[in-house]
C-alpha cells in the first residue's frame, strides 16, 4: 500500500507546484512555463495519480487516520486542480472589451494624490513623455 | 506592478515619467510603497474619479466589486495619447523591455 500512497502524495505535490508556478514571479521553468497548457497538463496528471493512489489505498489500505489523510490530499488536488483551471481559463478572462481612447487628443483631466501625498495631475506631467497605468494595486 | 519599478530609472533617464493609478485608499498606499520600496509615483483614486475619467472601471463578476482593469497609456510630453495597451486578462501584460520598446518611440517623437 505504500506504492499507492506514493503516487497519491506525488500527484499532491505536481498539483502544488504546477499551481505555484500560475503566481507572480515564480521562478520560470523550461517548458512548464511557456503558457497555461503545460502547467494545466501537470496538473490534471497530478489530480489523475492523487486520485488513483487514493482509490487504490482505500480499497485495500488500513488505518482510520492514514485513509483521512488520503482523502485530504485527494481534496486539495481536485479542489486545487479545479480553482486553479476556473482561475486560468475563466476567470482572468473576464474583463471588457478594451476602450478606445482617441489618439492624438489630450487625456482626460486628473488630480491624485500620490503616496507622499503630494497632488499629481494630468497638467503637472505634461512636458515629458510619460506613462499612466491603471492597476487594482501596486503589490 | 513590480514592472513599473524596474522600468522606472530607465523611462526617467529618457527624460520620462511614470505614474499608476490605483483605487487603493491613500493610507494603504503609503504604507504599501514603503514597504515595497517603489520609486514612481502611486496615486490613490478611491473615489474612481480618473479611473471613470478613463473609463477603466470594472465590475467583478465574482465578488461584486467595481475594480480597475489593469491598462496602460503612453502620453506624448504634450499630453495627447500616443499607445496603449489593455489586456483581457490580469495575468498578461507587457514585459518591462516591451514596454521601453514602446516608451522609446514616444520619447523621441515627441516635441
Amino acid at each position: 500500500m505504500g506504492m499507492a500512497a506514493i503516487v497519491a502524495l506525488l500527484g499532491c505535490v505536481l498539483v502544488a507546484v504546477a499551481s505555484a508556478l500560475f503566481f507572480p514571479n515564480a521562478p520560470e521553468l523550461p517548458v512548464l512555463s511557456e503558457g497555461d497548457w503545460p502547467r494545466l497538463i501537470v496538473m490534471f496528471l497530478g489530480a489523475g495519480w492523487s486520485l488513483l493512489g487514493t482509490v487504490q489505498y482505500l480499497r485495500y489500505g488500513k488505518g482510520f487516520m492514514a485513509k483521512s489523510a488520503m482523502i485530504l490530499m485527494l481534496l486539495f488536488s481536485l479542489g486545487g486542480t479545479g480553482v486553479m483551471s476556473y482561475f486560468v481559463l475563466d476567470y482572468t478572462y473576464d474583463l471588457p472589451t478594451p476602450v478606445e481612447m482617441p489618439a492624438d487628443k489630450p487625456i482626460p483631466a486628473f488630480e491624485l494624490a500620490d503616496q507622499n501625498g503630494e497632488l499629481v495631475s494630468d497638467v503637472s506631467l505634461r512636458g515629458k513623455p510619460h506613462i499612466i497605468f491603471f492597476a487594482r494595486g501596486v503589490f | 506592478m513590480a514592472v513599473a519599478n524596474s522600468v522606472y530609472d530607465e523611462v526617467q533617464k529618457l527624460g520620462g515619467e511614470i505614474v499608476v493609478i490605483t483605487p487603493d485608499k491613500p493610507e494603504n498606499l503609503h504604507s504599501t510603497a514603503e514597504k515595497l520600496g517603489l520609486k514612481y509615483p502611486a496615486l490613490a483614486d478611491p473615489e474612481f474619479v480618473a479611473i471613470d475619467a478613463f473609463d477603466m472601471r470594472y465590475e467583478e463578476p465574482a465578488m461584486g466589486l467595481s475594480s480597475v482593469r489593469p491598462a496602460m497609456f503612453f502620453i506624448r510630453a504634450d499630453g495627447s495619447v500616443a499607445d496603449s495597451h489593455q489586456t483581457d486578462n490580469y495575468r498578461f501584460a507587457l514585459t518591462g523591455d516591451e514596454i521601453l520598446e514602446r516608451f522609446k518611440k514616444i520619447a523621441v517623437t515627441s516635441p
